[in-house]
C-alpha cells in the first residue's frame, strides 16, 4: 500500500534527508584525511605561483602599473581575495558534478536515483555541504596567506567576504546542475572539468583585473556571476573596483537566478536523455 | 607441463607500438572531449601567467627579470618555460599518473596478468608522449610567433630539440620512480594531484628560480624538468650552445644513466611490495 | 593448434636448449616430464593486514590479521576442470590471484604449468589466461576487437598473428558479429565472453576463471557453462581452475571440487564422491518459527535420523535433518515440533546436493 504523504510531511522528510546527505558527505571526506589537506594546500599553491611570478617581474608585492589596471597597487591582496572566492567555484564544479561521478564509480548512482527523494533534495544537500566546506577552505586560505605572505587579512571583514561569496551559491547550484547534466551525457569528465575550471579562472578577474583581458574575452566575464562576487568583495575591501557595492551585489543575484534556471533546465534535458539511452550506469 | 612459446625480440618490442597507438589514437577518439582538453590545455596554462604578467608589468619587459636571468622579455620567458613544462607534465601523466588512475577501471590487473615486461609497457607510454609533445612544441611555438612577438634565437632550435630529447629519457627514469611510489600508496589519486601542483609550483615555468625560497630552489634543481627549463631558456633565448649547459645536462644525463635502471628496479621492488600487501588493485 | 593437444610434454626451461622442436611456425621447448600436474600448491598462505579505521590507526591498535589463503595444498591435473567452491570472502579470489602472479604468497610455494609463481612469473603469465569477476577488466570505451588486439600485443603475440588470433577467439566464443561494438554497450554476459576471449588470446594451457557467471541470468549462464565445458575444456583441452559460489555450476562443470572456507580447503573430491560422503539417503529441510536445544536433542533421539544441522539464513531458523527415510519419521518430527511450540513454515525433502555437503562440513551455508 502506498501512503500519501502530505506536502508538509514530505518537506520535513526531505529536510531530514538533507541532514543525512551532509553527514554522509562529511564522513566521505573524513575517510580521506589527506584529501582535505590537499584541498587546503592546492589553492594556496596557485597564490604562491602568482606571488613568485610577481616577485620575479617587479621584485615586490606592489606595482604601480597594476594600479592603472586594477585601481590598487597591492596585487598580492588582489589575488588572494580572488583565489579565496574562486574556491567556491571549484568546489561547486568538482563537488556536485563530481559527486555524481563518484557515486557512479561506486555504483550507487542507480540506487540513489530510484529512491523517492526528490533530486532537488539531493542537490540541496550536496550543494549546502559544498558551500559550508568552501567557506571553511576559503577562511583557511585567508588565514594561511596572512601567516605566510606579507599581507594581513585577518579581521572581522572576513565574515562579510565569505558571506558575499556564499551568495554565489545559487549560481553555483546552476553550474552544478549543468555539470551534472554533462556528466550524465558525456561521462568521462575529469579532463573537461579541469579545462572549464581553468577557463573560468582565465576569463574572470580572479588573478588579474578585467581590463588586461582583450575586450571580447572580458565581455564573456560579464556573464559570469563570479565576476560580480569578486568585484563586490574587492570593492568592500577597498582593493580597486570603481562601481558601487550594491550594483555588484544586484548583478550577482540576477545572474544567480539565470544560472539556476538554465542549469536546471539543462539537467532535466540531460537526465531524460540519459534515461532514454539507459546511460545512467555506464560511464 | 605445457610448452612456453619462444619470444623473439621483435615480439617483445611490438607492444610498444601497440600501446602507443591505443594511447594516442583509439583512447582519444573515444573521448572527444579529451582531445579538446589536450589541445587547449597548454593554452589555458600559459595565458593566465601572461595576463597576470601584463597586469603587474603594464607591458612586456621587466627590469627585475633581466637582473635575475638576463632575459627581459616576459612573454618569451614564459613561453619557453611552458613548452618544457607541458612536455614534462604530459609525460608524467601518461607514464605515471594515468596508469595509476587506470587501476580503478579494473584493467590494471588484466594488464598485470599479461606476460609483458613493464619496461616495454612504459616505453609504449613514452612513445605516445613523444608524439603529443611534438605537437605541443609546434603549437606553442606558433602561438609565440603569431601572438607573443617571441624573441627566440632560431639558430639554436636544434640545441633545444636535443635538450628535449634528453629530457624525454630523463623523465622516463623519473616517471618510473614516481610510478613506483604511486603503486603502493592507497590514496594515489590525491597524491597525483598534489605532485602535479607541487611540481607546477617549483618548476620555474613563469618566474626565475631565484624568487623561490632557498630550500625549494634546491628541490627544484633536483628535478629534470627544472634543468631542462633553465637550459632551454639559455639556449633558445640567450643563444647559448647546449654544450655550455654543463650542470643542467649533467643532471639530465644522471637521470638517464642512473634513474632509468634504478627507477626500474625501484618500480619492480614497489610492485613486489604491492603484491605482498595485496594493494595492486586498490585505487 | 597447441602442441599440447598433440600429446607432447615439455620440460622446465633450465633443461633446454638441448632440444628445440619446431611445430608449424612456433618454436617450443619439449622435454619429457613425468607428471601431468598443471597446478600445484604447497602450504600456500596469504595473510593480509587490515586496519579498521582512522581512529584505530591513531590509537595504534594492532592490525587485524586476515588469513585469506591458509596453507593450501592442491594439485590440479592437466585438462581438468577444477572448481573452487566457497562463500564470498573464503579466499577463492586470493588463491587465483596468487596463482596468476597478482599477489605474492607469504608462505609456501606454488607452480603453474610447472613454473614457480615467484621465480618464474614471466613463464607463468605466458601459460595462463585470466578472467576476473570485475566488470571493469576491459576498456569500456574500446570495441571488443580493439580490446583484444591491444591485449594480444600485451600477451606478446606475434604481430602478424594478432589479427587472426583475435578473429579465432571471437569466432570461438560466438561474438564475432559484435566485434566493432564498444564494450560499454555489451550485455554483461557478452562482456564476460569478451573477457574470456581475452584470456584465450595467447592460447594458454591453463585458464583461471574467477566467478565466470556471476551476475549473469540463468539461461545465459547455462549456455556459458556449456561453452566453458565443451568448447574450452574439452575441445580446446584447457586446464581450467574456476571459482564459484554457485553449487549447480560446480556440480555440472567440474571434474573435481575443492570446498574452501576461511582460506582453507575443507574437502576435495569429485562432485559424486562428495555427495556420496553423506551416507544418509534423504534430507529434510525445515524453516522453523523457533528452535530450542531441547527440541533438537529430542529429534536426534528418533531412530531413522542420523544427524541434524541448524543454521540461520536471512534471519530465519533453518534445520537440515539427515535421515535414511523421510517418510518413516516425518510424522514424529512434526509431533516433536508441535510439542515444543514450534512449527515449520517451509518443508522439503530432497536428495543430498553439494550445498548439503558444504553445510555439513562447514556448518554454514554458501551465502553466508
Amino acid at each position: 500500500m502506498v501512503s500519501e504523504l502530505s506536502k508538509g510531511v514530505r518537506l520535513s522528510r526531505e529536510l531530514h534527508t538533507i541532514r543525512y546527505i551532509l553527514k554522509k558527505e562529511l564522513k566521505l571526506w573524513k575517510r580521506y584525511p589527506s584529501r582535505i589537506l590537499f584541498i587546503l594546500i592546492m589553492p594556496f599553491l596557485s597564490i604562491l605561483t602568482l606571488y613568485f611570478q610577481g616577485m620575479g617581474l617587479v621584485g615586490g608585492t606592489q606595482s604601480s602599473e597594476f594600479e592603472s589596471f586594477a585601481g590598487t597597487q597591492d596585487y598580492l591582496v588582489f589575488i588572494i581575495l580572488g583565489s579565496a572566492v574562486f574556491i567556491f567555484v571549484s568546489t561547486a564544479i568538482w563537488g556536485v558534478g563530481n559527486s555524481i561521478r563518484r557515486e557512479q564509480m561506486m555504483g550507487t548512482l542507480e540506487s540513489i536515483w530510484v529512491t523517492p527523494t526528490s533530486k532537488i533534495t539531493i542537490f540541496v544537500g550536496v550543494a549546502l555541504f559544498d558551500g559550508l566546506f568552501s567557506s571553511y577552505v576559503a577562511f583557511m586560505q585567508l588565514l594561511i596567506s596572512s601567516l605566510i605572505l606579507p599581507v594581513n587579512l585577518i579581521d572581522l571583514r572576513l565574515f562579510v567576504i565569505i558571506g558575499i561569496a556564499f551568495l554565489l551559491i545559487f549560481a553555483l547550484y546552476g553550474l552544478g546542475f549543468f555539470f551534472t547534466g554533462f556528466v550524465l551525457i558525456y561521462k568521462e569528465l575529469e579532463d573537461f572539468t579541469n579545462m572549464i575550471t581553468s577557463a573560468i579562472k582565465m576569463v574572470t578577474p580572479v588573478s588579474y583585473p578585467l581590463s588586461v583581458l582583450p575586450a571580447p574575452v572580458a565581455f564573456i566575464a560579464l556573464f559570469i556571476p563570479l565576476t560580480y562576487a569578486l568585484q563586490a568583495i574587492r570593492k568592500y575591501m577597498g582593493v580597486g573596483e570603481s562601481g558601487s557595492l550594491y550594483q555588484y551585489l544586484g548583478l550577482l543575484l540576477v545572474f544567480d537566478l539565470i544560472f539556476l534556471v538554465v542549469g536546471s533546465l539543462f539537467f532535466r534535458y540531460a537526465e531524460r536523455s540519459a534515461k532514454r539511452r539507459g546511460a545512467i550506469a555506464t560511464y | 607441463m605445457q610448452p612456453i612459446r619462444d619470444i623473439s625480440v621483435r615480439e617483445h618490442l611490438y607492444p610498444v607500438l601497440s600501446i602507443a597507438k591505443y594511447e594516442l589514437i583509439v583512447s582519444n577518439l573515444r573521448y572527444p572531449l579529451r582531445i579538446v582538453t589536450r589541445f587547449v590545455g597548454p593554452l589555458l596554462w600559459i595565458f593566465p601567467f601572461l595576463l597576470f604578467g601584463k597586469a603587474v608589468l603594464g607591458g612586456t619587459d621587466s627590469a627585475t627579470l633581466y637582473e635575475l636571468t638576463g632575459i627581459s622579455h616576459m612573454p618569451t620567458f614564459i613561453l619557453v618555460g611552458t613548452i618544457i613544462t607541458s612536455i614534462s607534465f604530459n609525460m608524467l601523466w601518461l607514464m605515471s599518473f594515468a596508469i595509476r588512475l587506470e587501476s580503478f577501471r579494473g584493467t590494471f590487473e588484466s594488464i598485470y596478468s599479461c606476460p609483458i615486461n613493464k619496461f616495454t609497457f612504459f616505453m609504449g607510454k613514452l612513445l605516445a608522449s613523444v608524439a603529443w609533445s611534438s605537437m605541443y612544441v609546434v603549437g606553442l611555438l606558433a602561438v609565440g610567433i603569431f601572438f607573443l612577438d617571441a624573441q627566440l634565437v632560431w639558430s639554436r632550435l636544434p640545441d633545444m630539440i636535443l635538450d628535449i630529447g634528453l629530457l624525454f629519457l630523463a623523465m622516463y627514469g623519473f616517471g618510473l620512480t614516481i610510478s613506483g611510489f604511486l603503486l603502493v600508496y592507497k590514496e594515489s589519486h590525491t597524491l597525483i594531484h598534489f605532485l602535479d601542483g607541487l611540481f607546477s609550483l617549483i618548476v620555474p615555468m613563469a618566474y626565475p628560480l631565484a624568487v623561490l625560497p632557498l630550500p625549494l630552489q634546491k628541490v627544484s634543481l633536483m628535478l629534470p624538468m627544472t634543468r631542462s627549463v633553465l637550459s632551454s631558456r639559455n639556449v633558445m633565448i640567450l643563444g647559448e650552445s647546449i654544450f655550455e649547459q654543463g650542470g643542467h645536462i649533467a643532471v639530465l644525463l644522471a637521470y638517464i644513466v642512473v634513474a632509468i635502471p634504478l627507477g626500474y628496479m625501484f618500480y619492480m621492488y614497489m610492485e613486489k611490495k604491492a603484491k605482498k600487501k595485496g594493494v595492486l588493485h586498490k585505487y | 593448434m597447441c602442441p599440447a593437444q598433440l600429446g607432447f610434454k615439455s620440460l622446465p626451461r633450465r633443461h633446454i636448449p638441448s632440444q628445440k622442436t619446431f611445430i608449424g611456425s612456433e618454436a617450443f621447448y619439449f622435454v619429457k616430464s613425468g607428471d601431468d600436474i598443471a597446478i600445484k600448491t604447497n602450504d600456500l598462505t596469504k595473510i593480509f593486514l587490515r586496519r579498521n579505521s582512522l581512529m584505530s590507526r591513531l590509537k595504534k591498535k594492532k592490525k587485524i590479521e586476515v588469513r585469506a589463503v591458509d596453507g593450501i595444498d592442491l594439485e590440479v591435473h592437466e585438462r581438468e576442470l577444477f572448481g573452487l567452491l566457497g562463500p564470498n570472502g573464503a579466499g577463492k579470489t586470493s588463491l587465483i590471484k596468487l596463482l596468476s602472479t597478482l599477489l605474492l604468497p607469504d608462505k609456501g610455494t606454488a607452480s603453474v604449468n610447472g613454473w614457480d609463481i615467484e621465480k618464474n612469473s614471466f613463464e607463468v603469465r605466458m601459460s595462463i589466461g585470466l578472467t576476473l569477476s570485475s566488470e571493469r577488466q576491459l576498456y569500456w570505451k574500446l570495441s571488443a576487437q580493439e580490446n583484444l588486439e591491444y591485449f594480444a600485443s600485451l600477451y606478446l603475440l606475434r604481430p602478424s598473428e594478432i589479427r587472426q588470433r583475435v578473429e579465432d577467439t571471437l569466432e570461438l566464443l560466438g561474438i564475432a558479429d559484435q566485434r566493432d561494438m564498444l564494450i560499454e554497450n555489451f550485455s554483461s554476459g557478452n562482456r564476460q565472453k569478451v573477457a574470456l576471449a581475452r584470456a584465450l588470446l595467447n592460447d594458454p594451457p591453463i585458464l583461471f576463471l574467477d566467478e565466470p557467471t556471476i551476475g549473469l541470468d540463468p539461461s545465459f549462464s547455462k549456455g556459458f557453462r556449456k561453452l566453458i565445458k565443451d568448447r574450452i575444456n574439452k575441445s580446446e583441452s584447457k586446464t581450467i581452475l574456476l571459482t564459484t559460489h554457485y553449487m549447480d555450476e560446480a556440480d555440472q562443470l567440474c571434474n573435481r571440487i575443492a570446498f574452501i572456507n576461511e582460506g582453507r580447503i575443507v574437502a576435495l573430491d569429485t562432485p559424486r564422491n562428495l555427495k556420496r560422503s553423506i551416507d544418509e539417503k534423504e534430507i529434510i529441510t525445515l524453516n522453523l518459527t523457533k528452535a530450542s536445544d531441547a527440541m533438537v536433542s529430542e529429534l536426534e533421539r528418533l531412530e531413522p535420523i542420523h544427524s541434524i544441522e541448524r543454521y540461520v539464513q536471512d534471519d530465519s531458523n533453518f534445520m537440515k535433518i539427515y535421515t535414511d527415510s523421510a517418510s518413516s519419521c516425518i510424522q514424529d518430527i512434526f509431533g516433536i515440533l508441535i510439542k515444543h511450540g514450534s512449527h515449520a513454515t517451509y518443508y522439503r525433502t530432497s536428495k543430498p546436493t553439494l550445498e548439503d555437503v558444504f553445510i555439513k562440513i562447514t556448518g554454514s551455508g554458501l551465502d553466508g
